[in-house]
C-alpha cells in the first residue's frame, strides 16, 4: 500500500496512497508525499505589518501576504475557513507563483517583507522555506504567522530563514485546545520556546472568546508562562473574537473583557500587552513600561503618532523597547 | 436516600454481582475513552480526497507535483496507528 508518515506536525499522519494528511494539501502519489499547494497560493494581499499583527518589528511597513489552501487545525471560529479547511482539489482560486516569482512580485509591490499568513504556513512548509532563502538573497524579511502546531526539528530549520513569528496561543488549556481546534496545547508550548531559542522576533496572540478561554486565572498563568519562558518584553496581543463559521452561537468578546485581560497579563509582570480587534483602544497602542509615555499610537492598523527614538528608546527616560525596529 | 439503604439491605448475591459487573463495564470503557483520547493526536489522521480532481490539477499545472519533505514510508507498527476510512 505504500503509506507515509508525514512528520512535520504533531498528528504524524499515516497516509495511505491516494491519500492525504489531516492537512488535505500534503498528499501521498505512489508513495511519495507531495507538498501538492507548492508555489500555487490562494489569497494574496498587501497588509500593514500591523494586521498581522506584529507591533514590534518594522512597525507601518507594508508586507506581501499569501497563504495556500488547508491548515492542519480545526477551529471551529476559524475566520479563514474556506481558505483553511479546503484542499487543492477543493478551492476555485489558485495562483501560480513559485518562489521566484513571488519575492519578484513582492518586491514589485514595494514591500520589503513577505507574511506566510492566513491559514496556517506549517501546511506549505516547503514553500515558505524555499521563498524565504531567496526573499534573504533579495534583502527581504520573511514573517511566520501561525498556530505553531509543528514539530520542533521542522521547526528549528525554518527558524533559520524566518525573521519574525507571531504565534496564536488558542488558550492555556489543553481540553480548550482538543475540543475547539482539534489540537493539542504542549507542542504549541514547544514551538514558542523554540522561536525564542532561535532568535526570531516573537509576538503572541490570544483570541479571546468568551465563556471558552476567557477565565482570568487561565489568563494569569499563561502570562506568568510567557513571561518565564519567553521573556517579560514579549508582546501579547488579546484579540476580540467575533462569531464565524461553526460558532455563531457565541457574542464577540465585550471591551469590559478585553481591558480585565489586559490588565491581569500586565499584573503578571508583561511590559507590552495589546487589545486587538477593537478601533481606537487605548490598548492599541504602545507604551513605556517604565514612565507610561506614549511610544507608537495606533488607530486601527495605522500609526498616527510615533515617538520612539531612531534605535528603540523612550524618548523621555531612554528605556530600550525590545523590538526589530530599522 | 433511606429507602436506598434498605433497598441494599435486601439485596441478594446475584444483585451484588450485578452491580459488580456493571461498575466493571463502567470502568473498561472510561479507560477506553481515556486511551483513545490519548492517541488521537497521532498517526491516526487522513483524509480521503477527490483523487480524479485531484490528479486533473496535477496535470493541467494548477496543483504541484513538488516532492515534501518531513515523511518516511510508514513502518509496521505505525501502520496499527491509522484509522480504516479516513475522514472526507
Amino acid at each position: 500500500m505504500r503509506e507515509v508518515v508525514c512528520e512535520l506536525c504533531p498528528r504524524k499522519c499515516v497516509i495511505p496512497e491516494g491519500g492525504a494528511g489531516d492537512c488535505r494539501v500534503r498528499v501521498n502519489i505512489g508513495g511519495k508525499l507531495l507538498a501538492s499547494t507548492y508555489g500555487r497560493p490562494s489569497a494574496m494581499h498587501i497588509d500593514p505589518m500591523e494586521k498581522k499583527p506584529l507591533y514590534h518589528f518594522h512597525p507601518g511597513s507594508p508586507v506581501f501576504s499569501i497563504a495556500t489552501a488547508g491548515c492542519n487545525l480545526h477551529c471551529l471560529n476559524c475566520q479563514n475557513w474556506q481558505l483553511s479547511q479546503s484542499g487543492g482539489e477543493e478551492i476555485e482560486e489558485i495562483f501560480n507563483a513559485d518562489p521566484v516569482d513571488l519575492v519578484a512580485l513582492a518586491r514589485d509591490q514595494g514591500c520589503e517583507s513577505i507574511a506566510y499568513t492566513y491559514s496556517d504556513p506549517v501546511v506549505f512548509y516547503e514553500y515558505v522555506y524555499d521563498s524565504s532563502i531567496l526573499a534573504h538573497e533579495a534583502g527581504m524579511q520573511n514573517v511566520f504567522i501561525t498556530a505553531g502546531y509543528i514539530n520542533t526539528e521542522p521547526l528549528r530549520r525554518l527558524c533559520k530563514v524566518i525573521d519574525a513569528a507571531n504565534t496564536d496561543l488558542k488558550a492555556f488549556d489543553d481540553g480548550f485546545y482538543r475540543k475547539t481546534t482539534g489540537a493539542t496545547l504542549q507542542p504549541v508550548l514547544d514551538a514558542l520556546v523554540t522561536f525564542r531559542e532561535e532568535g526570531v522576533w516573537l509576538e503572541v496572540t490570544n483570541l479571546l472568546i468568551p465563556t471558552l478561554n476567557d477565565d482570568l486565572s487561565m489568563i494569569r498563568r499563561m502570562a506568568k508562562w510567557i513571561g518565564r519562558e519567553l521573556g517579560e518584553g514579549t508582546p501579547l496581543h488579546f484579540s476580540r473574537f467575533h462569531p464565524m463559521y461553526r460558532m455563531r452561537n457565541l457574542p464577540p468578546t465585550p471591551g469590559e473583557t478585553l481591558d480585565r485581560a489586559r490588565q491581569e497579563a500586565m499584573d503578571a509582570g508583561l511590559k507590552y500587552v495589546y487589545v486587538g480587534n477593537i478601533s481606537g483602544h487605548k490598548g492599541n497602542s504602545t507604551y513605556c513600561p517604565v514612565d507610561g509615555t506614549l511610544l507608537i499610537k495606533r488607530v486601527g492598523f495605522m500609526i498616527s503618532e510615533y515617538k520612539l527614538t531612531s534605535d528603540g528608546r523612550c524618548p523621555t527616560c531612554n528605556e530600550p523597547v525590545p523590538g526589530v525596529w530599522q | 436516600m433511606i429507602s436506598m439503604l434498605q433497598a441494599i439491605r435486601h439485596w441478594h448475591s446475584s444483585d451484588y454481582r450485578l452491580v459488580g459487573l456493571l461498575s466493571l463495564t463502567l470502568v473498561v470503557i472510561a479507560l477506553f475513552l481515556g486511551g483513545q483520547q490519548e492517541t488521537e493526536m497521532t498517526g491516526s489522521s487522513w483524509r480521503r480526497i477527490d483523487m480524479e480532481i485531484f490528479q486533473e490539477r496535477l496535470d493541467s499545472g494548477k496543483l504541484s507535483a513538488h516532492e515534501a519533505e518531513w515523511f518516511h514510508a510508514a513502518k509496521p507498527a505505525e501502520l496499527q496507528l491509522r484509522k480504516p476510512g479516513g475522514t472526507p
